[in-house]
């Protein structure tokens, strides 16, 4: 049986972490790209990163933010998935090589690892950073480690690492030769990283917008790129974070927000 | 006279998306059918791009035998229900009818006789399999009319489909209130029952390439659409509350945003909507934004007789309230963050072109502000770009007279190829696609 639930785990505060059985999709994966799940006939379709494939399954890592989210949240192992598309948008090129730097925060801690993954593999070296508000927000720190030459946390609180935001960690480092950035995370967080590197280093980021399809009928998930309109997920969702148009990107996720919070009672926009 | 259709009264049909147009009854089905002069050379069916043999099929009406008038229908075209109820007859078999303005309506007639048959639940056969083995990518349309020709033929037909229903425009561009559901769901139902397998949530070029396709297969037929939206580069379109017509049709009719939040996607409540373009999509959006409530107004560049959009739903709109600002173009969306207005210029005649037409040129000065809250553009959409085949510049598929793409046992047709929307093209080229398909699997076989 396909789109099962192998796995579920929460790995951080509010965090999940999914198995999911789905062979086609798992032998297409590349890293970078993404899958549009709906949770049943009334669901909306919700975008995840494939965080890890096999030969048959997918990875996916995700925070509670809405109602799908929570619902998600709510099945065991064994569960069905309604409707799984994908693998969608373009595939990582993955740029760049000798020092590299990954700045991570969120869902994108789990976001970097295919990546991180696939440039380790060819023998680039590697500082990872990630942020978190406190010691309860991190995951996957030791497969990350073990990924990477060398990894700096940093929290807001201090309770693990330095303090302070990785953004801030980034600022340290940038004395040093970096041939590459790559950051995924919140949109606040990639935008400040992109102020800091900002005509110093190439950088690029994967964008987390609204989308409704996911396969580039709608253009809901359309931002300003070099002045130019792009779709995440057709030309995305990686793009080059010089380029992006920070605060149209960021207002247009706050754009559902009032009916979200309407549907769920809570919301956290904004990435 | 024409027989006129009930249709839902101009108020109810905005607290509801049910079809507006009611369609005969027999009664009107039989007095519309009497009208019929049976003409010896009928013009009618020379307007029809399908070439359905209309006298003969109104014959079968007047002689109380729906049955043989849908098999009459089905030998041209294998999707009465829907073409019965949003074809442009107007521009169509009903402008080349003799009758001038009393015209028969012979797309009421149709759409009768394939409620008929729907009723009617007759046992089919299912048809004995052979070996062949057609993919059918796109269920659109297109798909629907390449299956529902070749399956009694016993091919193995799988059709692929990108979202997680299918029907492709039929179900997220159509409106509930021109065509119900079940018209499409039916067809679906009746696919199935022919053999043909439906797999879903699988895309084109990204759950498997058109080469995996072509090895698997015997024939694939590539009928994919085109549906990516068009923005038009004005200032202020990305500001929050504009929105592709696409976006709006599949937020509400895909997705069923207008029943949010028990639907889970979500959808505004705006106050005051402007769309932007006179495509049938367009008013489609109008139309549904006027039934969420908002106050509309539609912005065309040209003539209110130069909108493309079908004439009978143009009627129905303006008797839902809904206003049309024609000789307008939209200059700049206006707002902060959010939309609170729109610039519009208006136009005129300017001077004759080396054609001979006068071009539409905008009045200087003369900008004024609508207030609103949303903006929904319709400015038409693209196909997406298949890389392994050979493609115009705008990215429509090229395919020789039979159909045939670059690839050997590729076929394609409708909007992908046409590169435009236009149900009935979609419909021929199927035709045209299947049985240059059957040509091509039975020369295979002797």
């Amino acid at each position: 049986m396909e789109n099962i639930i192998k796995k579920k785990q929460k790995i951080a505060e509010n965090t999940f972490e999914i198995d999911l059985r789905c062979p086609g999709i798992a032998k297409n994966a590349r890293p970078g790209q993404f899958v549009m799940v709906r949770l049943s006939d009334n669901g909306e379709r919700i975008p995840f990163t494939i965080v890890n494939s096999t030969k048959t399954n997918i990875t996916l890592v995700f925070k509670v933010v809405g109602f799908s989210t929570k619902a998600l949240s709510n099945l065991r192992k064994g569960s069905h998935i309604h409707d799984i598309a994908g693998p969608l948008g373009c595939p990582s090129p993955l740029e760049g090589a000798g020092n590299l730097c990954f700045v991570a925060g969120g869902v994108g801690i789990a976001g970097i690892y295919p990546l991180l993954k696939a440039l380790n593999q060819k023998g680039n070296n590697l500082i990872t950073i990630i942020g978190a508000k406190s010691k309860d927000n991190l995951f996957w720190v030791d497969k990350i480690r073990k990924e990477s030459n060398k990894v700096l946390i940093a929290t807001e609180d201090g309770s693990a690492g330095r303090r302070g935001t990785a953004v801030d960690v980034l600022g340290m480092i940038m004395r040093r030769r970096l041939d590459m950035v790559y950051a995924n995370g919140p949109l606040p967080m990639m935008k400040n990283v992109s102020k800091v590197t900002w005509r110093m280093v190439k950088t690029r980021v994967a964008l987390s917008t609204l989308m409704v399809d996911g396969i580039g009928l709608c253009g809901s998930c359309r931002v300003k790129v070099k002045e130019k309109q792009k779709f995440v997920c057709l030309d995305g969702p990686e793009f080059d974070a010089h380029e992006i148009d920070w605060d149209e990107i960021i207002r247009r996720t706050t754009m559902f927000c009032d009916e979200e919070a309407h549907a769920s009672k809570k919301c956290k926009c904004g990435g | 006279m024409r027989v006129e259709e009930k249709k839902q009264h101009r108020f109810r049909r905005l607290n509801n998306f049910d079809e507006v147009g009611k369609g005969f009854t027999e009664q009107d089905a039989k007095k519309e059918a009497e009208r019929c002069l049976q003409c010896k050379n009928p013009t009618c069916v020379k307007g029809c791009p399908l070439g359905i043999d209309i006298p003969s099929f109104i014959k079968e009406i007047k002689e109380d035998s729906p049955f043989s008038a849908v098999k009459k229908i089905k030998e041209q075209n294998p999707l009465p229900s829907v073409c019965g109820r949003i074809c442009h007859n107007e521009n169509l078999c009903e402008a080349a009818c003799i009758q001038g303005e009393n015209a028969i309506s012979i797309r009421l007639l149709e759409r009768f006789c394939a409620e008929k048959e729907a009723l009617s639940q007759t046992t089919l056969k299912k048809p004995k399999k052979n070996k062949k083995t057609i993919a059918i990518i796109g269920s659109g349309p297109a798909g629907m009319t390449v299956a529902g020709i070749l399956a009694p033929y016993g091919y193995t037909i799988t059709m692929f489909e990108a979202m997680h229903l299918p029907g492709g425009v039929l179900r997220f561009g159509i409106p509930e209130f021109r065509m119900s559901r079940d018209v499409v769901n039916a067809e679906f139902t009746y696919l199935e029952h022919l053999g043909v397998k439906i797999q879903k949530n699988s895309i084109l070029g990204k759950s498997f390439s058109l080469e995996e396709m072509r090895d698997t297969y015997d024939a694939v037929f590539v009928g994919v659409g085109a549906s990516i939206p068009k923005f038009i580069d004005i200032p202020g379109e990305n500001l929050n509350g504009v929105y592709s017509a696409n976006e709006y049709m599949i937020r509400t009719n895909l997705m069923r945003g207008n029943s949010f939040p028990g639907h889970h996607t979500p959808l505004k409540k705006h106050k005051k909507t402007v769309v932007i373009g006179g495509g049938n999509l367009a008013l489609d959006a109008a139309r549904t934004a006027r039934r969420m409530g908002a106050d509309v107004t539609m912005l065309f560049k040209r003539s209110f007789d130069e909108l493309p959009a079908k004439r009978s739903e143009v009627v129905n709109a303006q008797e839902e309230g809904i206003e049309l600002l024609m000789m307008t173009y939209a200059k700049q969306i206006l707002g902060e963050g959010a939309v609170q207005g729109i610039e519009c210029t208006p136009m005129m005649l300017g001077e004759m072109d080396e054609f001979g037409e006068k071009k539409h040129v905008p009045i200087e000065d003369s900008e004024f502000l609508i207030d609103c809250d949303s903006v929904i553009i319709s400015m038409g959409q693209r196909p997406h770009r298949i890389h392994e085949l050979q493609c115009y510049s705008n990215g429509s598929i090229m395919v020789d007279d039979q159909m045939r793409a670059s690839m050997k046992g590729v076929f394609s047709g409708g909007d992908v190829v046409a590169g435009e929307p236009s149900l009935l093209k979609a419909i021929s080229d199927g035709k045209k696609a299947a049985a240059s398909i059957h040509d091509f699997l039975s020369g295979d076989m002797f």
